[in-house]
């Protein structure tokens, strides 16, 4: 008994070490981000490592003339609005493709899946001209529906809730089938609620991509009123722009409520277990 | 389908008070609420757009590299459409000035050089402006009309004395030098608004489809009411 | 296999369904993807007109050039390499790291979200890190070694040093999806397996690893992909003038190059597409070890 518990000790021990380290090679560029922010540009772009820390104290003063000189809330705004709408979007269609792909049958589905697949074999950059100039044409520059335009559909997201469909178990449906369900109440009902938790990863991944990507904001929103965080504080900033400090403080302001997110998301993924658990 | 209907509303009608009515529809068909919801707003959204918004430019034009204030709205676009007399009712006049980058540099990944690329296989873009080392250096990808083109007969007579050459990378096109560029350095782009450190270029987007208008563009630069 | 039955008023009915829940993903693709797919298509058979003039028809031209490349298969080469590192070390770190928060140890949400903050971080500040890490004068890498290294510009190690960023930053997009997929794991069978007396490591292999092989094999599928369309890693941490960039480059870098620095798009599409078809062959194959390797409940 002795032996078992401090085997489970040593265990846990490495666990940690292992967690530990991992942490600190994953935080490294988020700490860098933040020091940077501190520093004087002078000490920002010196690569000697023995600068890590600001030297000429900490300069908390960047925040706020970043906070000031951009008009983060109308940012934070339009941004919040392209990742619900492109969640919503996402998740919806993905799902309901996704159990199709899944779970059942019918002519021509390995063919349509085929093109699911293909659609992810191809680099982005070339659908960026002809989605722009689909934009155009339908006067959706400078407007959230035209940044959530190509977030319609998503082939990734399709895939992953197929993947999900596939692993549930198959009696469960059949006690529904019998039970006189229709196809669209099964799923509604039963199926969904089960792939919650690939719902959740798709939910998370969607608002990142959306997040992160700079191009097709730039690209459709011009203007500083209706562009997301990351267009617009390059757009301000500048991509020649050497005042790292400034470029950090608002990066870093810009993550905020990235991560606000991510842990709104993650407590869902910690519920997933509670209702799921016990079920299968 | 229908049954299933009948039978909901048979179900709804039989729980008591209305928040439970509501409570027992919100926690059963959020999502269809939702996504229905979301539908009819783009598609009434997408309508709306597509007939009221003004799709189309007079004019667009992108100040590549420069801080000054020269965008919508500025002295200087005020003055073009003065001097023109657009009438924006019917169609835009843009002036683009976030926009960074420098072809001599390299430009992989630069989302502003890949918006410029859309905007130029698009059509949008009539003109952009840059220092003119930097100006023929994109003039070699192709991108700038060719201003010996029919297109470009009156800019020719008018202002081919400020012609900037380069040579095309294609050179089944031609090996010979190619006018891509228009020198505006003397014009009030620099003497007035400061717009770059020691030089000037206009180029004009390969696909566009208003060279009248840049050629107006250049009038204006260079008219008496805009000094 | 080509039994030609009709479909009953059951399979019918499922199909009718099926079509409805396909229809607004195949749509979409078809309006977003496959139109500007098919025009790319459609280029690689021409050649770009510049300076305002039409393309021209060139028939094969382009792949001629294009197969005839040395640089073509180095870039394919170099791809191939770069997706034999990411994929498996991004795959196995992020499957144990996955497993250890699973625990119920204290801290986990902690070191899930630090886990999550590589992924959100400005990839300016990302491209800092890593050049300062792999400075050759400075960097933090060399001074902890005292070595002098050149882990980006030395043509033979440059692009294990790409790969070795591109495994950091997808360690915890690979996370999150296993995280998910662990939360579909009965937690009965855990129960068993303990009253059996079973170790975690022999859990691990016996319980996790064929129940989570779904999960498994959609990321390896989609990171394989993922990594054969590498591009901006590409320009992050490597200057236009490194002498490496030769044997770093990847394909999607090199078609960007032809397509959007260069304007020629004909070449650049007929590149692309011999990358799509590489990747589908990849794809036909592992498509066909998935019965193999994939167990479904």
């Amino acid at each position: 008994m002795e032996s078992a518990r401090t085997r489970a000790l040593i265990s846990k021990i490495i666990i940690y070490v292992i967690l530990i380290i991992m942490a600190f090679i994953m935080i490294v560029p988020f700490a860098w981000m933040i020091l940077t922010a501190l520093k004087t540009n002078q000490e920002a772009i010196s690569v000697d490592p023995f600068y890590i820390l600001p030297q000429s104290g900490w300069h908390w003063e960047t925040f706020t003339t970043v906070w000031k000189s951009y008009n983060f809330l109308v940012l934070y705004k339009n941004t919040l609005l392209m990742i619900f709408f492109r969640v919503v979007c996402a998740c919806l269609t993905a799902t309901m493709a996704g159990y199709a792909f899944g779970r059942l049958r019918f002519p021509g589905k390995k063919f349509l899946f085929s093109l699911v697949l293909i659609q992810m074999m191809i680099p982005s950059t070339i659908f960026i001209i002809p989605q722009y100039l689909m934009v155009s044409k339908l006067g959706w520059l400078n407007t959230c529906a035209g940044l959530v335009f190509p977030g319609l559909v998503t082939a990734f997201g399709t895939y992953l809730l197929k993947t999900g469909y596939q692993g549930l178990p198959k009696d469960l449906e059949e006690a529904a089938s019998i039970d006189g369900c229709n196809i669209g109440m099964r799923f509604l009902m039963i199926m969904m609620p089960l792939t919650r938790s690939s719902m959740v990863s798709l939910g998370i991944f969607t608002a990142l991509f959306a997040f992160k990507d700079l191009m097709w904001p730039m690209i459709v929103c011009t203007s500083v009123e209706t562009t997301t965080l990351a267009a617009g504080l390059a757009k301000a900033v500048g991509q020649y722009s050497t005042k790292f400090p400034e470029q950090m403080a608002a990066a870093v302001l810009a993550v905020i409520p990235m991560i606000v997110i991510y842990l709104i998301f993650q407590k869902q993924f910690v519920e997933g277990i509670a209702t799921s658990g016990g079920k299968l | 389908m229908k049954e299933y209907l009948k039978k909901e509303r048979d179900k709804i009608s039989r729980i008591d008070g209305w928040s439970a009515k509501t409570e027992y529809i919100w926690q059963y068909y959020k999502l269809w609420i939702i996504g229905i919801a979301v539908l009819i707003f783009f598609s009434v959204f997408a309508i709306r757009q597509y007939f009221f918004q003004v799709n189309e430019n007079w004019f667009y034009i992108t100040f590549t590299n420069t801080y000054a204030e020269v965008g919508d709205g500025s002295d200087l676009w005020k003055g073009y459409v003065e001097y023109t007399g657009y009438d924006l009712k019917e169609k835009n006049v843009v002036f683009n000035n976030s926009s960074y980058f420098d072809y001599k540099e390299g430009v992989t990944g630069n989302s502003y050089f890949q918006a410029f690329v859309a905007y130029t296989e698009g059509g949008t873009l009539d003109a952009i402006t840059m220092e003119t080392d930097s100006l023929t250096a994109l003039g070699e990808s192709g991108r700038l009309i060719d201003l010996n083109s029919e297109e470009c007969a009156s800019i020719r007579e008018k202002y081919g004395d400020r012609f900037l050459y380069c040579i095309p990378l294609d050179t089944e096109y031609s090996t010979e030098p190619v006018p891509v560029g228009i020198d505006i350095s003397d014009s009030i782009l620099m003497t007035r608004y400061h717009m770059y450190n020691n030089s000037c270029g206009l180029g004009i987007g390969a696909k566009s489809g208003d060279i009248d208008a840049v050629e107006a563009f250049l009038d204006y630069l260079y008219s008496e009411d805009a000094r | 296999m080509k039994q030609k039955r009709k479909m009953t008023a059951a399979a019918k009915n499922e199909a009718l369904w099926s079509y409805l829940f396909v229809a607004p993903t195949i749509i979409g693709l078809i309006i977003l993807n496959f139109y500007p797919a098919i025009n790319t298509v459609y280029q690689s058979f021409c050649k770009t007109g510049d300076f305002g003039k039409g393309n021209t028809f060139v028939g094969l031209a382009n792949y001629q050039t294009v197969v005839s490349a040395a640089e073509t298969w180095q870039s394919l080469w170099n791809t191939v390499k770069y997706a034999l590192i990411e994929v498996p070390f991004g795959v196995v770190i992020a499957l144990v790291l996955a497993v250890f928060l699973k625990n119920k140890l204290k801290g986990t949400s902690v070191f899930r979200t630090i886990f999550f903050l590589p992924m959100v971080c400005a990839p300016a500040a990302v491209a800092m890190v890593w050049r300062w890490l792999y400075n050759q004068q400075f960097g933090l890498i060399n001074n902890i070694f005292h070595t002098k290294v050149a882990w980006i510009s030395d043509p033979k190690i440059a692009w294990i040093s790409v790969a070795v960023i591109g495994v950091w930053s997808i360690i915890g997009y690979n996370m999150v999806l296993f995280i998910s997929g662990l939360q579909e794991i009965p937690g009965d069978y855990y129960e068993a397996a303990e009253i059996d007396g079973a170790t975690g490591i022999r859990q691990f292999f016996n319980i996790t690893v064929p129940l989570l092989s779904p999960t498994t094999f959609f990321i390896v599928q989609t990171r394989v992909i993922g990594a054969l369309t590498i591009f901006d890693l590409m320009f992050m941490v490597m200057d236009r003038t490194n002498v490496a960039l030769n044997k770093v480059q990847s394909v999607v870098y090199l078609f960007y190059q032809y397509t959007f620095t260069q304007g020629n798009k004909g070449y650049g599409a007929a590149l692309v597409m011999v990358l799509v078809l590489f990747i589908m062959l990849v794809t036909v194959i592992m498509q066909a070890c998935e019965k193999k390797f994939v167990f479904y409940n």
